[in-house]
């Protein structure tokens, strides 16, 4: 969900730097200013200089150096510098579902007692079970989001389908049905933005009532290729394939959609700036995740955590930056700046409340806040990259026309196997 | 020739030694190492002995071994094609006809492109939906086709654009030891009855089996180490059908966090390059002086 959050990077500086110079914060400056500044690294790919300056102004005392790496090689750099130990980046981005895999190898400095239970007991309560591992808190979310399905109303009304309204929720056969009366020649129903990935796909299974992994995070044979998993990705292989309703290959979700090729899709709130920015020539609305008849409403979230490097020489400095990152002004800053979706349950309440989202596209800020109350998180393992990667293979191989049954039994093989390692 | 005349060109290989030592030697050997550890989860971060424990795991893994056959195959194809490719190139270029300059440079261009520029154009261009080719097939009223993302082709498209790249650069080798040739040897042959086919099977291929075979080595090792095209463009996919060796073994170090069996995966892998290398000399080494 976060590779969408750094185009934006570039619109939210301007934004940052007033906001920085109007922020109050609670993270005040140390008594003694003539003291050595201590110089703190942040490996990332999140538009630092959202919060960034308004930290310095707030703790002058500390530098943050940022290295900003592409979304891919956060992951990469954190693996082979974490994993040697290495004393930086004294700040670590984690997404949400490593968190239990860096637990689990002690890269990071377990944070509860910077982090009492009262300021957790403010965030969403997914997002402080995804930092937490083993008991531990030991990567506090920064962000959150939730998964909202977007239309372009314009198509859907000149083919005679009725919109979902902004509190109703549509059922998957419904979308297929919509998506059947838009589709034809390289124009296509509905589609997922992250479309081969588990984060935005879990809904389907897990919709159905079933888990994604087993209790102790390891298993996955007979979990992810039960019957409900089988069923529900049989449908999503059939949106590819037989029915052709839903686009294959490579796809930059948000051109398809504002160029009018996609009519439907599922995205984060992120999507709610970054197509007001664009000003549409035609009118595009959202409403709540679509769900299966009678099932259960599963809204994935998860967000950026940010955690301390266990070798960190400057460690409390590092912590002051995570609970800077963590705070209701940072929170507010990245919102502002349209990077990012509150993860503190105050700043949601303000945005539900706001009499500025009561018209389009504004009204979707506020759908979205609502969803945050179903939010899932991704399966909580130590094997995440692996359980990800194996079964975005799946999920490709589906949309190339395999089998779900044949594939997700073949998923369940090949994690079963990469799993043994943390047995 | 006194003692500091006779060091002098080892003074000169320094440098070069030097670099080669620490830029390839000491990665092989710290790979070898890191073959016969693994990585113990805990709190220290330390790692474990585990002596042939990886490659064990390695050798008992389904998707291991497709990845290997998968990497055969593709050798197999890609490197005899580009040879032959590349050789036919260079007679073409090498004609003295009016405009050749032209087309010399326009045959060559590609080299000028990097291999992920050039993997990246090429998985634009054959999008099933949106790409180019696609587009013209549709025009030729052709059937369309699914490229990368069917098992079936995948594999050929991968040589297809490695090769875009590999043929017209491995040309310019056989292109100057075509140059090498003297035209009088030719002259003699034709003077003596040779057609043109006799002349390249008697005269031109022998006299350029140096360059044969430094060409056969060099895409052996470039095409055997190959890991762009799948990283940029497949992700070993569809299926584990461009699941390449040098693909896999990154995948599971870098995503999976499976160094150790990373690093026994490439260890393997570089025990049977040399093997190939080897080979390769032995039966293509130059038979005149």
């Amino acid at each position: 969900m976060v590779s969408q959050m750094t185009r934006r990077s570039l619109v939210s500086k301007a934004g940052a730097v007033v906001a920085a110079g109007a922020v109050s914060s609670n993270f005040h400056a140390p008594a003694i200013l003539a003291q050595e500044k201590v110089t703190i690294s942040w490996l990332t790919d999140l538009p630092a200089d959202t919060i960034v300056p308004a930290f310095h102004e707030a703790n002058p005392d500390i530098e943050v150096k940022v290295e900003s790496v592409s979304f891919n090689e956060v992951f990469q750099q954190n693996q082979v510098r974490l994993g040697s130990g290495s004393e930086e980046p004294d700040v670590v981005s984690v997404d949400a579902p490593l968190v239990a895999s860096y637990g689990l190898r002690g890269w990071l400095e377990p944070l509860d007692d910077q982090f009492p239970d009262t300021s957790r007991a403010e965030w969403v309560d997914a997002l402080v079970e995804s930092g937490t591992y083993d008991g531990k808190l030991i990567a506090p979310p920064i962000w959150n989001s939730s998964q909202l399905f977007f239309y372009n109303e314009d198509v859907l009304v000149a083919a005679g389908v009725t919109p979902p309204g902004p509190e109703e929720r549509w059922t998957w056969t419904q979308v297929q049905e919509a998506a059947a009366a838009v589709t034809q020649d390289d124009v296509f129903g509905f589609q997922f933005e992250q479309y081969n990935r588990i984060y935005q796909l879990q809904p389907l299974p897990q919709g159905k009532g079933v888990p994604v992994i087993g209790d102790d995070g390891l298993t996955v044979e007979g979990i992810i290729n039960a019957p409900e998993w089988v069923e529900a990705f049989d449908w999503y292989q059939k949106m590819h394939n037989e029915w052709a309703l839903s686009p294959k290959g490579t796809l930059e979700i948000e051109d398809l959609f504002a160029n009018q090729k996609l009519i439907m899709c599922v995205r984060g709130p992120w999507a709610i700036t970054s197509l007001s920015q664009l000003d549409l020539p035609f009118a595009w609305k959202a409403a709540p995740h679509p769900i299966w008849e009678g099932g259960e409403i599963v809204v994935p979230t998860d967000s950026w955590h940010l955690g301390v490097n266990v070798n960190s020489q400057h460690k409390d400095a590092a912590i002051r930056f995570v609970q800077f990152a963590t705070s209701l002004e940072a929170g507010r800053l990245w919102y502002e700046a349209g990077d990012s979706w509150p993860m503190q349950k105050v700043l949601l309440q303000e945005i539900t409340d706001s009499p500025e989202n009561t018209e389009w596209p504004r009204l979707a800020y506020p759908i979205a806040a609502r969803e945050s109350e179903f939010a899932t998180p991704r399966p909580l393992t130590p094997g995440y990259n692996e359980y990800q990667d194996i079964l975005g293979s799946a999920f490709e191989n589906m949309r190339n026309g395999s089998g779900a049954q044949e594939e997700l039994d073949s998923a369940a093989e090949k994690i079963e196997r990469e799993m043994r390692k943390y047995l | 020739m006194s003692r500091r005349e006779g060091l002098t060109p080892y003074l000169f290989l320094l440098p070069a030694m030097l670099l080669i030592l620490v830029w390839r030697y000491i990665p092989i050997i710290a790979g070898l190492r890191e073959s016969f550890y693994s990585n113990a989860f805990s709190f220290t971060g330390a790692k474990e002995f585990v002596g042939w424990d990886n490659y064990r795991y390695l050798f008992d893994d389904p998707t291991y071994w497709e990845s290997v056959r998968v990497t055969l195959k593709f050798n197999a194809i890609v490197n005899v094609l580009q040879v032959a490719l590349s050789l036919g190139l260079a007679l073409l270029i090498n004609q003295k006809v009016r405009g050749i300059g032209f087309f010399r440079t326009l045959l060559l261009l590609p080299i000028a492109i990097s291999i992920n520029v050039a993997a990246l154009a090429w998985g634009l261009a054959l999008d099933p939906t949106y790409g180019l080719v696609n587009g013209i097939l549709e025009r030729l009223h052709l059937p369309t086709q699914p490229f990368l993302l069917s098992a079936d082709q995948a594999l050929w498209v991968l040589i297809g654009i490695v090769s875009w790249i590999g043929v017209p650069y491995w040309a310019l080798f056989f292109l100057a030891g075509l140059q090498n040739i003297p035209q009088e040897i030719h002259e003699a042959a034709r003077i003596d009855g040779a057609n043109p086919w006799q002349g390249f099977f008697h005269i031109t291929f022998p006299l350029l089996s140096r360059t044969t075979t430094f060409v056969l080595v060099a895409t052996t090792v470039a095409n055997f180490t190959m890991f762009a095209p799948p990283y940029l463009l497949t992700n070993g996919g569809p299926s584990g059908a461009t699941n390449l060796i040098m693909f896999d073994a990154w995948k599971r170090g870098f995503t999976y966090g499976d160094l150790g069996a990373s690093a026994a995966s490439i260890t393997v892998f570089l025990g049977v390059l040399i093997i190939v290398v080897a080979a390769e000399f032995l039966v293509f080494r130059p038979q005149h002086d």
